[in-house]
């Protein structure tokens, strides 16, 4: 295959090269998918000036549905972040070995996603420009304080875990990037034609490989899976008591934590197998993220649409068995009112599709998946919506029922958020190889060490001394003692 | 310190919104007009709510001034991220504009409604504008901050310097918000919750006393006498 | 003292503040733990990019 630049050495391994290759070129495709999502995000920025100048004014929002749209979409974005957690943090910790090509992508879409989902509260404020009050004048029996601990701790705290285990990788790349920039020895070409060079070496802060370096970053990567768990937990928890805490009808209801917690996982799945089937496609990373993943993950979603089924039925059952005034009329709003097809075509899009299609084997497959996946995403973002409307247009008064039209202002910032978080997660990518590469070889080495250890299993006892005694460290099965058990020879 | 709570009698009252005008003279709310009234963007500190039950000819129509319902317990003021809203020590749940961040979570939480956002920046029509009410408390909001009822915060502070001014002691009689002022009816009485001799306490403690949402534990101060 | 922590303004943004700011500083020093990590004696003029033994070392060329 040819090399696309003096930066490519000869003896690159297949993995490398297909990983390394879009950061080396980019196809007009790519540009033009940029460009699209570019001039949405750009439009929606449009609006969103037009908004700060007149004010709320130009959404639908209206007294008494203060909240709409962009808390819905913070909520959303924020329940996608639980992506990397789940996969990267969980699946490292139960020792999930199909998890290796994967938990780059998920950890940049659980940190893009935290950003989006900040975003959307900021945009939400009457007074942007009073932001730092939460700070200054902070009032910690607030439900939106507990947001801003948890929310600033997860955001640290995934920040660091894309970051641990890219480093290896900085480093592979500041090395191959090396000789084209020690060419360059009176500085001729100065800072920026070598700016990759310098930003990989910057941020490889000097990893050199050692046993011991290696030793100290397993260690970190280990506690910070262990760690973020219990966080993201109590990120998506703390996001729902920003309604549970409060006594309006359906909201105050205690199974909303886990719930939304579920759910959380749930979206962030489904968003992670819309973006890894996304990249693999466009850069022919097929034999990395293969059947075994799409088969696992498929199980993984299928499992949490099952979850997520049971806490909805837990929910509406308890409060439609009941017969609190109030509670029965947002049900009703949902069941039969003017919620209702967004009510059903929630529990078609999040159980039902995809039910169908994962429990068969061959429906974890990239098409299968996708299509349940896509179904998914769109089905989370509406059980966020008919979460917050219908409750706020059943007031528990109960002398009317407000109507709430979201505006074009609200879409277009809508479809530009979603623009954005797409543009910076391609654009993450032409900079920062999309597979862990020295995870997956690590990956692949524990495999061959394995199949060896099996293999000498298999065959009669002199062998195994032998093989121990002659063999180097790749000769070496993993748990078999240097020394023979029995004494031989 | 006086426990300021209202009385509004529900017989007496017949809805003609004089409290609802005189509460936006006093208090400098903007007008919205029509279609943003439909819309829902209203800024009517005190409000007449028509609870409609039943089918024409049987229907059944309850008209319900509504200001603040100034809980003691307020759920509006355990979730404001910034203290911009509180119970003050006269008991009134107050918003202090130049903190309040509008997140509307105070709007969200109340259930009651009876808080209201500025979603444009506030104008009036000439002939409003010229008779706006100049006292720096109820300064026109500026946009994008939430609002609402005080009990005329300011017209209490009138009476506390009023008094000192006159050397006597300031007496709970002394002030009343415009809309119990004004209601053409009198069906709205104002005072001292806590005061066995004053009118609202004694109104307050009668059989036909009830609250709005009292199985919420908000113990708003607003008391209405049950009509008929 | 409960009800003054939760109600004070002020007093949450100091408690983000100190969740967030020595969260900060761990996990700062914690990368700088690692860049930190003695190089091995035998490779201590090279630097090794890749995790295990690759082509270019191992004799038995075990790669999958």
């Amino acid at each position: 295959m040819e090399r696309e630049n003096s930066s490519a050495p000869a003896h690159e391994t297949e993995l490398e090269r297909a990983v390394l290759n879009p950061l080396r070129k980019t196809t007009l495709p790519f540009w033009a998918a940029i460009a699209v999502l570019g001039a949405l995000f750009a439009f929606s920025m449009g609006t969103l000036v037009r908004q700060w100048v007149l004010g709320l004014g130009v959404t639908g929002l209206n007294r008494p549905v203060y909240w709409g749209i962009y808390i819905t979409n913070f909520v959303f974005f924020i329940g996608i972040s639980h992506a990397g957690t789940l996969i990267s943090a969980i699946l490292r910790v139960t020792n999930a070995e199909w998890r290796r090509p994967i938990t780059r992508v998920a950890e940049a879409i659980t940190f893009f996603a935290l950003i989006l989902g900040a975003m959307q509260i900021l945009l939400d404020l009457g007074r942007l420009d009073r932001v730092l009050n939460v700070v200054i004048f902070g009032r910690f029996q607030s439900p939106l304080l507990w947001d801003v601990t948890c929310i600033s701790i997860y955001l640290l705290s995934s920040t660091l875990y894309l970051y641990l285990p890219m480093i290896p990788d900085l480093a592979r790349m500041r090395d191959r990037m090396a000789s084209a920039a020690a060419a360059d020895v009176d500085g001729k070409k100065g800072f920026w034609s070598n700016w990759r060079y310098h930003l990989y070496r910057i941020m490889a802060v000097g990893w050199h490989g050692s046993a011991e370096q290696l030793r100290r970053l397993e260690k970190a990567i280990g506690l910070m899976a262990i760690l973020i768990i219990p966080i993201a937990v109590s990120v998506h928890t703390v996001v729902s008591w920003i309604f549970g805490m409060m006594m309006q009808p359906m909201w105050h209801s205690t199974i909303l934590g886990p719930y939304f917690v579920v759910g959380a996982i749930f979206s962030g799945i489904a968003m992670l197998f819309l973006f890894m089937t996304l990249i693999r496609k466009m850069w022919g990373l097929e034999k990395w993220i293969g059947a075994k993943q799409y088969n696992y993950l498929g199980i993984l979603l299928l499992v949490m649409s099952v979850f997520w089924a049971y806490f909805t039925l837990s929910e509406y059952l308890t409060t439609g068995y009941g017969t609190l005034v109030h509670e029965q009329h947002v049900l009703q709003a949902k069941l039969s009112g003017e919620y209702a097809p967004w009510f059903y075509a929630m529990l078609l899009l999040n159980f039902f599709v995809p039910f169908a299609i994962l429990i068969r084997r061959k429906g974890r497959t990239p098409v299968g998946t996708v299509i349940a996946s896509a179904a998914i995403a769109v089905g989370m973002w509406i059980e966020r919506f008919t979460i917050i409307a219908p409750t706020l247009t059943r007031p528990s008064l109960g002398y009317e029922k407000a109507v709430y039209t979201p505006s074009f202002t609200e879409i277009a910032i809508t479809v530009g958020s979603l623009s954005l978080f797409a543009m910076l997660f391609l654009l993450f990518f032409k900079l920062f190889p999309a597979i862990s590469i020295w995870e997956v070889e690590e990956g692949e080495h524990i495999a061959a060490v394995k199949r060896k250890a099996e293999e000498l299993m298999a065959q009669p006892g002199p062998a195994i001394v032998a093989a121990s005694v002659a063999g180097g460290p790749a000769g070496v099965p993993a748990g078999v003692p240097a020394q023979p058990l029995r004494n031989m020879e | 310190m006086p426990r300021w709570g209202m009385v509004i009698d529900l017989d007496k009252c017949f809805a003609c919104q004089s409290c609802t005008a005189a509460c936006r003279m006093e208090n400098n709310t903007p007008p919205a007009g029509p279609g943003a009234t439909d819309d829902g963007r209203a800024i009517l500190w005190n409000e007449v709510l028509a609870f409609v039950e039943g089918e024409y000819p049987k229907t059944q129509v309850l008209l319900v001034p509504r200001p603040c319902q100034q809980c003691d317990n307020p759920p509006c003021t355990y979730v404001c991220p910034v203290k911009a809203t509180y119970k003050n020590e006269d008991g009134i749940v107050v918003v202090d504009y130049d903190r309040c961040i509008g997140c509307r979570m105070c709007a969200v939480a109340c259930p009651y409604q009876v808080r209201y956002f500025n979603w444009y920046a506030p104008a009036w029509p000439p002939a409003l504008r010229a008779h706006l009410n100049p006292d720096p408390e109820v300064a026109p909001r500026p946009k994008g901050v939430v609002e609402k009822c005080t009990f005329c915060i300011q017209r209490l502070r009138h009476a506390k310097e009023k008094a000192e001014a006159e050397g006597r002691p300031f007496d709970a009689t002394d002030y009343q918000p415009a809309c119990v002022q004004t209601c053409t009816g009198h069906a709205r009485y104002f005072g001292d919750l806590d005061d066995p001799e004053s009118l609202v306490y004694q109104l307050s403690h009668s059989p036909r006393a009830f609250r709005l949402l009292e199985e919420m534990g908000t113990e708003p101060k607003v008391y209405y006498l049950k009509q008929g | 003292m409960a009800h003054w922590i939760l109600d004070t303004a002020g007093i949450g943004g100091i408690i983000v503040a100190l969740v967030a700011i020595p969260v900060l500083i761990a996990y700062i020093r914690m990368v700088r733990w690692i860049a930190a990590a003695p190089r091995d004696a035998a490779h201590s003029g090279a630097t090794r990019t890749d995790a295990v033994a690759t082509t270019t070392d191992a004799p038995e060329g075990e790669r999958a």
